[in-house]
């Protein structure tokens, strides 16, 4: 059994760690560098709660998975730091939203609990003299140093003997007899494959499409900046949807990394960072955490959601082209699914069947759907499916 | 060539009248104790360095939160001059490399988090201060312009010219030909049809043992010490410049009343000193002097990267990253266009520091390299070189010319806003 993994981002990688233990061939095919997506362009955050079950119990059972990546890559620190997760509520709505949600958290063992201001000020004590929260939800989470992660997999997977065509672009698929049977690349080169993975990241619905298939994903820009580094002055993630989505937290090196979205940001592929987002960031958590304001911010820079309609992954094979499987489409939470989902993905190409855990990451879920069209919506709308 | 000057021990012309006001920084120079802030991983002494405000090595804690030494008048903090408590463990991170964390914290399982929690709290950063300082958020603005200028030694009539030294900070250059500028109450975003750099030079420092002891100024540097005063009359200088350089160096000497201790276009072997310069060694042997000026420039290219320029490592002589390819609407100008450093290689020692904001030695490059990391971009976020407040200003040449000579694809890494660091509360804005 020979795979090709096209991405050499946290999902490929891992993916390839775990073929090599069912004893799968796996080679993979990366343009640029490893990581160079958005594996590199996120702030590594692994929550347990989530505001559907489906994606409350995949997420708990991925945060668990995090704690054992240290032990698949051969004993190295991918730096996992437990902390909790502070989702600020700033509206009435937002409460009336999540309130209900506390026995499916509990259910699930999301570890999570909506509490009253008092509670987020003391948890998150760059908040006090800012704009009054109505309340919030504390859950465990823990925030993973992306890079040392993406290279923990990365040096692991080349002892375990995963080959690498590093600095080619793969163009696309042979087929034969309706199955795939090898990933073509852009110098011309055919490499043979009984399986090939499309884990593009933000390029996967282009490369998919390269392949004759169509996938609903959308990339959707996320710009992010960081501080010059400070002491600790807090330990939680925290992210808040009012006036809009926006979210900042003290790395373990103690830089402050913020981002404020913007409502209008246009779908479609772009790395590339905007002065407008420096004022809007630096304004709205200013208006949260005034205390900030003394931090030098030192870079910007951006990456993208690989975002699908119904904000969940595509993991498995495609019905339309046997032999071609899906790992993307993590719409903003690539960091916290991919090991788990290349755990069973793995499993999967390996013949030992296909997990139920993944029942809700079908990529053919939306074949002979009229609506497959991303569209942009409120944080808490956008799962009302 | 090498000449040792030794006819200049008397007849200085009286001290000139400080025309520059005082400053933390140029107060620690005058007061012979140059160190005044401890670096980030091995917590070794660093100092002023450019007194521009660009090397953010001398940042210090003050009453208002944290400042650049160069920047705050001399009597608004007193010079900190207390010893970093904490040195023994830079002394003992020094056998680690960057990436020490990697086999390490894993065990005992459950005291991982506490092993990292203390770790977060060693950081030599300084504190947040207690009082949110007062922010109002700026208006914000876009203009179309025909021309933009990035200095104003290059300004020319109608030209939206952005002066950094009257105030203006500009944040960068992005897509869609837009430059983005704070100016008074004001964050704007310039669109424009040509624009002109005249962004001037950094230090590029000597890749050799000591080039990050307090005391190793730029020749600007030096300049605007001198000229607040700090540079007292017979001060030992050693200075590392281009032959045309030289000239400005010895009417500096001469116009203060420094005594020129050794000048070359050759770096010397080693800057030695425990917490500051105290000599330099040549082929010649051991030169005692206090102040090692470094006249050999970098061209400050980061907004025209950012623009689309193409730049690469020269080949003549030690290395710099200077310009290739400019789109044909950008025009750089003056010190930042300069195509040679006008002085011969040096190979890097081991031991000298490559990356200074991260702490990150010549040593350390090879050990990446070695390990299988053989893209520019890999060893940045492998080592963290380049990604600390300098942005790689001070060290981009000499870690890109290190992994040149590992055989290691040598193109600049991706340069990003902001030009330099701005507070949080600078860019508050309506956006």
């Amino acid at each position: 059994m020979r795979s090709v993994i096209v991405g050499a981002g946290i999902a490929g990688l891992a993916l390839a760690v775990e073929l090599r233990r069912h004893g799968v061939e796996a080679t993979v095919v990366e343009a640029r560098y490893p990581g160079a997506g958005n594996s590199s362009r996120n702030v590594g955050r692994v929550r347990r709660m989530q505001l559907t079950p489906d994606l409350t119990e995949f997420s708990c059972r991925a945060s668990d998975k995090w704690t054992r990546v240290d032990e698949i890559t051969g004993g190295r620190n991918p730096l996992l730091y437990p902390t909790r997760y502070v989702w600020v509520l700033y509206g009435e709505d937002e409460r009336e939203v999540v309130e209900p949600m506390q026995p499916m958290w509990d259910e699930h063992d999301a570890r999570a609990r909506v509490v009253e201001p008092s509670e987020v000020l003391s948890a998150v004590p760059v908040l006090q003299g800012g704009q009054r929260p109505v309340g919030g939800v504390i859950g465990d989470a823990a925030i993973v140093h992306h890079d040392a992660a993406v290279y923990a997999y990365y040096l692991f997977a080349r002892e375990a003997g995963v080959r690498f065509e590093i600095g080619v672009r793969a163009t696309g698929v042979e087929v034969t007899g309706g199955h795939v049977s090898g990933v073509v690349l852009a110098d011309g080169r055919t490499l043979p494959a009984d399986a090939v993975v499309n884990a593009a990241g933000g390029r996967s619905g282009e490369f998919a499409r390269a392949c004759g298939v169509e996938i609903p994903n959308s990339p959707i820009r996320r710009e992010v900046l960081v501080t010059e580094p400070s002491k600790p002055f807090m330990t939680p993630a925290v992210t808040f949807y009012r006036p809009q989505e926006g979210w900042f937290n003290q790395t373990l090196r103690g830089e402050l990394v913020a981002g404020v979205v913007d409502v209008d940001e246009p779908f479609g592929m772009n790395e590339e960072s905007s002065v407008k987002f420096l004022g809007r960031t630096a304004r709205v958590v200013l208006e949260k955490a005034p205390r900030l304001a003394e931090l030098r911010v030192i870079r910007q820079w951006a990456g993208v959601y690989d975002t699908t309609p119904d904000k969940r992954p595509l993991v498995g094979e495609h019905s339309e082209l046997p032999g071609l499987f899906a790992l993307n489409g993590w719409s903003g939470r690539g960091i916290l699914l991919a090991p788990l989902s290349a755990e069973l993905l793995a499993r999967e190409i390996a013949g030992l069947g296909r997990d139920p855990l993944l029942r809700s990451f079908d990529p053919n879920r939306f074949a002979g759907r009229d609506s497959t069209v991303t569209a942009h919506s409120d944080y808490y709308s956008g799962y009302a499916h | 060539m090498c000449y040792v000057i030794t006819n200049n021990d008397g007849g200085f012309p009286a001290p000139v009248n400080p025309k520059l006001p005082a400053t933390v920084a140029s107060e620690a120079i005058r007061s012979d104790a140059p160190a005044l802030s401890s670096s980030f991983r091995l917590r070794r002494p660093r100092g002023p360095m450019c007194a521009k405000g660009y090397c953010s090595q001398c940042e210090i804690v003050g009453p208002d939160g944290r400042a650049l030494a160069c920047q705050v008048a001399a009597h608004a903090a007193p010079p900190p001059t207390q010893r970093d408590l904490l040195r023994p463990l830079g002394l003992i991170a020094a056998f680690f490399p960057p990436w020490f964390y990697e086999r390490r914290f894993l065990r005992p399982r459950r005291l991982r988090r506490l092993s990292l929690h203390v770790l977060r709290h060693l950081s030599s950063a300084g504190p947040l201060a207690a009082q949110a300082p007062a922010v109002r958020p700026r208006r914000y603005e876009e203009v179309e312009v025909e021309v933009a200028v990035v200095g104003a030694a290059a300004a020319e009539p109608g030209a939206f010219v952005v002066d950094p030294d009257s105030g203006d900070v500009p944040l960068g250059v992005y897509p869609g030909r837009t430059l983005g500028v704070l100016r008074g109450d004001r964050l704007i975003a310039v669109r424009f049809e040509r624009l002109v750099l005249a962004t001037g030079s950094y230090e590029r420092l000597p890749p050799i043992p000591g080039n990050d002891l307090p005391g190793v100024v730029g020749i600007q540097a030096a300049e605007t010490y001198a000229g607040s005063g700090a540079l007292r009359r017979g001060l030992r200088v050693a200075a590392w410049a281009p032959r045309e350089q030289r000239r400005r160096i010895e009417s500096l000497a001469t116009s203060h009343g420094l005594r020129l201790v050794w000048m070359d276009d050759r770096a010397p072997r080693a800057i030695r000193g425990r917490r500051r310069v105290r000599a330099i060694v040549t082929d010649r042997g051991r030169i005692p002097c206090d102040l090692f000026v470094v006249g050999v420039r970098q061209p400050a290219l980061e907004l025209a990267l950012q623009a689309g320029a193409t730049a690469s490592l020269t080949t003549d002589g030690l290395p710099i990253l200077a310009l290739d390819d400019t789109p044909p609407w950008l025009e750089v100008r003056g010190e930042a266009a300069a195509t040679t450093s006008g002085v011969p290689d040096v190979p890097a020692a081991c031991d000298a520091m490559a990356c200074l904001c991260e702490d990150v030695r010549v040593s350390d490059l090879k050990a990446c390299v070695a390990q299988g990391f053989h893209q520019a971009e890999l060893v940045k976020r492998r080592t963290g070189a380049m990604t600390g407040p300098c942005q790689g200003k001070l060290c981009s040449a000499t870690v890109l010319a290190t992994l040149r000579e590992l055989g290691v694809d040598a193109a600049p890494t991706r340069a990003r806003p902001l030009a330099r660091p701005v507070t949080l509360g600078e860019l508050a804005a309506d956006a």
